[in-house]
């Protein structure tokens, strides 16, 4: 039973790694096409092209204080 | 039956281990969201410490000089907002937070600022004996210290978190330029400002490992400054890179003049070394988006153009073609009385027959 539920979790997570796996190629293949068509196209390359918009960069409160010591 | 309890518990135990690692795969991709959530949080804990050093300061006015009402009071009102702020903030809302900071925090912790610095300066007037007016100067300095080292730790933790805001951009420039080479466009522009952002980053990161505060918070300053101005750089680039593919794809079609004039004047503020003066930034962004539009709406009236050049093409191309077998065939016609007995002879090779035409040694 021991050599049953080993094999059971190799397979298992090997069918999670191939999942991943073939989700990355597929995402990959799915880019190389799109390229491929808009070169095909002659200029549709462009068809999508947008400018991003920069991110805000995290930064702290601007809030003055007083830290002076009387002398 | 001892056999399917072991294989339910089998099943049950891998399920849980594979979603265990789906949390963990997502855990690792740190994304934008939890980015800005650890932002509000350090913002939070940061007016903290201010919260936090005016109570101190009124503890010690308190102690030495006695309580002033006045002092109390503004501190209750800033330790009030800061309950609504950590309600804003668990609740993840930057945009309540940001107003509140901005309409109320900022002004009531101002009020409490100038009660307590009022009344350092004329503590000499309270006739404290020389040991007391010692003590509370000591007292005051390690409130002070206290306060510089709360402050100190946000502002490396605010670093850290900004350090990871760039390398997030960076990554999606990488991305874009990937893209970009793969569709065999000129990168040279885009590279050159990701260097500069990369040598920026890096910097960043040396400051962080170093934990000198002030160092990073005068280079931060440095960055945002240069922030805006380095991500037009980079997007003109881009923009520029695909007109460049288009123009050539379309044979240096003449509209790209006007589109490639809005450009230069818009290169004129995203030049290396220039500072964005007020309302350079806006001018910049919104000249970005006209061409990048005016380059999409050109590039599909280009395509379109192009597809009907090429479908009248084929169009005339069939259309010679046809002409040319009706040709063929009346002009066979017309020899096959010279030929009458002989057709069909060489019909399963019509090269040959073509041949033998045209050499007219069987005619």
């Amino acid at each position: 039973m021991r050599k049953t539920t080993v094999l059971f979790l190799i397979g298992f997570i090997a069918l999670a790694l191939i999942t991943t796996a073939c989700s990355k190629i597929g995402t990959t293949a799915k880019t190389t096409t799109t390229t491929g068509q808009a070169d095909s196209l002659s200029g549709d390359a462009v068809a999508n092209l947008t400018v991003d918009a920069p991110p805000n960069i995290a930064t702290l409160d601007d809030v003055p204080t007083s830290t002076d010591v009387p002398q | 039956m001892k056999t399917m309890t072991n294989l339910l518990k089998t099943t049950i135990f891998t399920f849980v281990l594979f979603i265990a690692m789906i949390g963990f795969v997502q855990a690792v991709d740190t994304n934008e969201s939890d980015n800005a959530k650890q932002a509000l949080s350090i913002r939070y804990d940061h007016l903290a410490c201010k919260v936090d050093f005016a109570a101190a300061q009124n503890d010690i006015i308190t102690k030495y000089i006695g309580e002033n009402i006045a002092i109390t009071s503004a501190q209750e009102k800033v330790r009030s907002d800061l309950t609504q702020l950590e309600i804003y903030k668990n609740s993840n809302d930057q945009k309540g937070f940001d107003a509140y900071v901005q309409d109320t925090f900022k002004n009531d912790y101002k009020t409490l600022d100038k009660k307590i610095g009022d009344t350092k300066k004329d503590f000499k007037s309270y006739n404290l004996t020389n040991t007391s007016r010692e003590a509370f100067k000591t007292d005051l300095k390690a409130a002070v210290k206290t306060y510089n080292e709360c402050v100190s730790a946000k502002e490396i933790a605010m670093a850290k978190v900004a350090a990871k805001q760039y390398e997030h951009a960076e990554t999606k420039w990488a991305k874009d330029i990937e893209q970009m080479k793969k569709k065999n466009m000129s990168v040279a522009d885009v590279e050159a400002v990701q260097a500069e952002m990369n040598a920026r980053l890096e910097r960043l990161k040396e400051l962080i490992a170093s934990g000198n505060s002030t160092a990073i918070r005068e280079y931060e300053k440095e960055m945002r400054s240069e922030h805006l101005h380095l991500w037009a750089r980079f997007e003109e680039g881009r923009i520029k890179g695909y007109m460049k593919k288009v123009e050539a794809i379309s044979g240096n079609d003449t509209r790209f003049k006007d589109l490639k004039e809005k450009l230069e004047e818009i290169g004129k503020y995203t030049a290396p070394g220039y500072k964005f003066k007020e309302g350079d930034a806006d001018r910049v962004w919104d000249g970005l988006k006209n061409s990048t539009r005016e380059l999409r709406e050109t590039s599909k009236d280009i395509i379109k153009q192009r597809m009907e050049t090429e479908k009248e093409n084929r169009k005339q191309v069939n259309e010679d073609r046809k002409d040319d077998r009706e040709s063929r065939t009346s002009n066979e016609q017309e020899r096959m009385p010279a030929r009458d007995g002989k057709r069909g002879q060489n019909s399963s090779n019509p090269q040959n027959s073509e041949d033998n035409t045209a050499d007219g040694v069987k005619v």
